[in-house]
């Protein structure tokens, strides 16, 4: 049974099909990566599953619940986290106030209690956040404001962010822009992790680095339409992607 | 070659925070240079210094034999080094044209016969010379980038990761443009992340590492240095 289901989407911005008749599947505890041009749509897919603006048609439904009528804070008190491919931090709020706030849902407070959440210890609210700091790397950066961090950090707290919110599902939208080989490394790392710990992954990605060696699956998406599905072997061989988007360099 | 930019023991800070701790570098005219480094290095601070729009706390930055450290942009601009900034940032409610007319914000003389050859460089905004910026695609908006800093014809041109965000087959694209740039004649600073393409157009490479130039040295050197390949190169061949 798949965890996430979109059947039929579409959505149009005037005449622009920026999504257009989109079918995919993302199995529970999957890396699905979703890759193409720039301006194939992939960003606007992240957008319609995570409910920023709704369908023209079709439906999208997440562990087994249509989400047409839930809004976009419901979808994250689902289950439904994400990153932004254009960073938006709290920038005047430091790296440690940023997750608190994504923490703190009501959920986590009818979950932990009023008094669970700040007596400290194992399972409270300190601890947690200081594990996501020491998985981040942001550990040191903990008073920092938001908006003073580098580039490659603000995406790693922006990855952390989503985190502290315990995602089923976890929307990544170009998580590895800007990063060296090295960086690229440790995001993989973190990703494996991350699944590890039980969160399914739908990675949104150019950098072909971390596409190919972290998903079990891709779907390639050319104008709205999705163009090829398969292994990373499969589309790395496949020759209508080649043209589209890989290329013939290197 | 001769130093056309030549940077001495440059400290920019951002309140007690020094993200440049004392930077030496130069670009030779008529080179490509690219600046590798982990983020948070401070390569955009330096981009940002160079090109005005940061006030460097002590040290000299020396372009075509003249001081311009602490000048305004718009002077540096006048005095022929235009950036092209990170993530772009094109504006996103003007049209393509008006972006292009904003990169000649200076000029007293007739720039038509430059947006005509632009536009045949750059054929895709040609076809969107009346669409708003931001409805762009990434890429395209790469391109305007570029072509509006070429806009003011500057002789350095400091390109602040330009591949960001693009699709292996536009950063192939955006690659033999700066190639087509560099056989024009202009002299380019490159900070990039993608050291596989660097590789391949830039002469010259330094990397920084927490505010401070740690290495400087050819396409070669760099190649051969084993903790850079891992950094930059990975696993693959170079």
């Amino acid at each position: 049974m798949a965890l996430l289901e979109l059947k039929g989407v579409s959505r149009h911005f005037g005449g622009v099909r920026a999504v257009d008749t989109l079918e995919l599947a993302v199995e529970s505890g999957q890396i699905f990566g979703l890759i193409g041009p720039n301006g194939s749509g992939k960003s606007t897919t992240v957008n319609l599953i995570s409910g920023l603006f709704p369908l023209t048609s079709g439906s999208i439904v997440f562990q087994n619940q249509n989400l047409e009528k839930t809004p976009t804070h419901l979808r994250l008190q689902a289950g439904i986290a994400r990153t932004f491919q254009n960073i938006r931090l709290f920038g005047q709020l430091t790296v440690w106030q940023n997750l608190w706030v994504a923490q703190n849902s009501p959920a986590d407070r009818a979950r932990r209690g009023f008094l669970a959440r700040w007596l400290g210890g194992q399972g409270g609210v300190r601890e947690e956040i200081s594990q996501l700091l020491e998985f981040s790397g942001l550990a040191h950066k903990q008073e920092d404001l938001a908006a003073n961090l580098a580039f490659g950090e603000q995406r790693r707290l922006e990855l952390a962010r989503a985190l502290a919110t315990r995602p089923k599902l976890l929307l990544l939208d170009e998580p590895a822009a800007g990063m060296n080989s090295e960086e690229i490394g440790q995001l993989r790392e973190r990703i494996l992790k991350i699944r590890a710990q039980g969160t399914t992954v739908l990675l949104v990605e150019h950098v072909m680095e971390l596409v190919m060696g972290v998903t079990d699956r891709i779907a390639v998406l050319n104008f709205g339409q999705k163009i090829a599905e398969g292994s990373p072997a499969e589309i790395q061989a496949d020759a209508a992607v080649r043209k589209a988007y890989l290329g013939g360099g290197e | 070659m001769s130093a056309l930019l030549e940077i001495r023991d440059l400290v920019t800070a951002y309140g007690k925070i020094e993200a440049l701790k004392g930077v030496n570098l130069e670009v030779q005219q008529g080179s490509i240079t690219c600046l590798l480094g982990p983020n948070g290095a401070g390569k955009t601070t330096l981009m940002m210094t160079a090109a005005g729009i940061l006030q460097p706390r002590s040290g000299s930055i020396r372009f075509a034999g003249a001081e311009i450290a602490g000048r305004p942009p718009h002077a540096i601009v006048a005095g022929g080094i235009a950036l092209v900034p990170e993530n772009r940032l094109v504006f996103p409610n003007m049209t393509v044209l008006d972006n292009l007319h904003a990169g000649a914000y200076q000029r007293k003389d007739d720039f038509a016969s430059d947006i005509e050859r632009l536009f045949i460089r750059f054929p895709r905004l040609k076809e969107r010379s009346t669409q708003l910026a931001g409805t762009l695609s990434g890429g395209e908006q790469q391109m305007l980038a570029v072509a509006r800093a070429l806009m003011s014809r500057p002789k350095l041109l400091l390109m602040d990761e330009p591949s960001l965000g693009l699709a292996p087959l536009v950063v192939e694209e955006i690659f033999r443009i700066i190639v087509q740039l560099h056989g024009d004649g202009v002299s380019i600073f490159l900070v990039e992340q993608n050291a596989h393409m660097a590789l391949k157009v830039a002469q010259h490479f330094y990397l920084m590492e927490q505010g401070k130039v740690t290495f400087s040295g050819t396409p070669g050197a760099l190649a051969e240095d084993e903790v850079i390949r891992r950094a930059y190169l990975g696993s693959a061949k170079a």
